[in-house]
């Protein structure tokens, strides 16, 4: 049973077994939160966020086909969760600067200073990215993803993903160069 | 390689993902190009830094409130399947009852049951044309008309249970069509709205439940359907067909979809218009 795929698992939930939603949260709600965290550097967001996605499986678990990638199923609706959060963020007057978030809930354990450091810069040098070109570089980075598995999450062309992704890096290479002769 | 094909290659390079061949014709390329790998190791410090994030974890209570919301869930479920087997055993379950003996006599195959009920139809036409001019045996008649009814209510409640969408769209407009054969199948109509997979089928069922808007029971569930629906267009649907009701419940529906951020916004924007049309 624990080692159910996924795929079999969401099938499972969508014919009625509901039970088995807890077996897909179990796998997935610490990479959701990861990849929230890392969009947004704010914790309580992100599990709004994570809420939002299971949230809308419930919903929408009719529309789930058997037979495709559920790992891009299911970070299509964060995304989607993502750019709707994006949206009314921006519509909001009291946008708030995000680079300046305290991301992480407290000291991390086990990290040296230098570590530490170098962790929180990079993390305002990814917070100063594009929205878009976060997204692809932290699927690609983080979760591992294909270009042509980015691209069926964001709905674009692979070539569009590719180029994505390496504008990304470069211009997070400048932003922690920046940030570092800031310090 | 010239430095603009190196440079297009440069990531996938420090992620590994390059075909041995290109790969190797990148190391050569950057092992004679100062600026190429000036480049690389740009890009190299950025990526390494990226693995110094950590993976954190969330606070306990998304666990808690995700399992809560679970528990909601399969409640509703449950109330959705408890609603359906009771219309079910209300109409043909009865141990040892009519119905449960013309069950027996059921054919499997819609084809059939079309054919059945068509032939049950003219039967009951017959009897009751043979029997017009007998004024008495008025008491037989009325027990072959209560018989009759039946006979309709078992048929729609099976093709509403139909596994093929075209069996149950047909089902559906059949009950529409017969407004004494739908009364009794109204629960199975809801039931239909609120958990066939279909949006065509659960479209046509808004529509014969439409018929039936005079009731309260029937308006409240219309209501509670115009919440949990995911299909817009069957959203919008049982906007129009409550908004010709005069449902005093609508008006609270409405605004609690406007309000819903995460409802579709051409539903959001449909329930606003009613709203103003309506304040």
């Amino acid at each position: 049973m624990r080692d159910l795929p996924d795929d079999d698992l969401m099938v499972a939930v969508r014919d009625g077994d509901l039970d088995k939603l807890a077996m897909i949260f179990e796998r997935y709600n610490k990479r959701l939160y990861g990849f929230f965290l890392k969009q947004t550097g704010d914790p309580h967001t992100s599990e709004d966020l994570v809420q939002d996605v299971f949230h809308r499986i419930l919903r929408y678990r009719h529309t789930y086909r058997e037979g495709g990638k559920f790992m891009t199923w299911i970070f299509t609706i964060a995304r989607s969760a993502l750019l709707t959060h994006q949206r009314k963020r921006r519509h909001a007057k009291d946008e708030v600067q995000i680079d300046e978030f305290v991301v992480s809930r407290g000291p991390l354990p086990g990290a040296d200073l230098e570590k530490r450091e170098e962790s929180t810069l990079i993390r305002r040098a990814l917070l100063r990215l594009s929205e878009d070109k976060r997204e692809a570089l932290v699927l690609s980075r983080f979760e591992n993803m294909s270009y042509e598995e980015i691209a069926k999450v964001a709905g674009c062309a692979v070539g569009t993903i590719k180029a994505r992704v390496h504008r990304a890096i470069k211009d997070l290479s400048r932003e922690y160069r920046e940030l570092q002769n800031e310090m | 390689m010239k430095c603009e094909e190196c440079q297009k290659n440069l990531l996938d390079h420090l992620r590994g993902s390059l075909p041995d061949e290109l790969d190797k014709a990148v190391e050569l390329h950057i092992a004679d190009c100062d600026e190429c790998a000036a480049e690389l190791a740009e890009l190299r410090e950025a990526w390494q830094a990226l693995g110094t994030i950590p993976e954190e974890e969330p606070s306990p209570e998304l666990s808690a409130r995700f399992y809560a919301m679970l528990e909601e869930a399969k409640a509703e479920e449950a109330e959705v399947l408890r609603y359906g087997a009771r219309v079910q055993r209300a109409s043909w379950e009865k141990p040892g009852g009519f119905e449960a003996w013309l069950m027996g006599w059921w054919p499997g195959r819609p084809a059939f049951q079309f054919g059945a009920a068509l032939v049950l139809l003219a039967v009951g036409l017959g009897i009751g044309l043979a029997l017009r001019a007998d004024d008495g045996r008025d008491a037989e008649i009325v027990m072959m008309q209560a018989e009759l009814r039946s006979m309709r209510q078992v048929l729609t409640l099976a093709l509403v249970n139909q596994t093929a969408t075209a069996d149950r769209l047909a089902a559906v407009n059949s009950i529409r069509n017969d407004r004494e054969a739908a009364q009794p199948a109204i629960g199975a109509l809801v039931l239909t709205l609120k958990s066939d997979p279909n949006v065509n089928v659960r479209l046509a069922a808004v529509d014969a439940l439409s018929g039936f808007l005079n009731q309260r029971r029937v308006r409240e569930e219309m209501n509670n359907a115009l919440v949990t629906q995911t299909s817009p267009m069957v959203q919008v649907s049982l906007i129009e067909a409550l908004s010709g009701a005069e449902d005093e419940q609508l008006l609270r529906t409405l605004q609690s979809i406007a309000q819903d951020e995460h409802a579709d916004p051409v539903v959001r924007e449909h329930a606003r218009m009613r709203i103003e049309k309506r304040l």
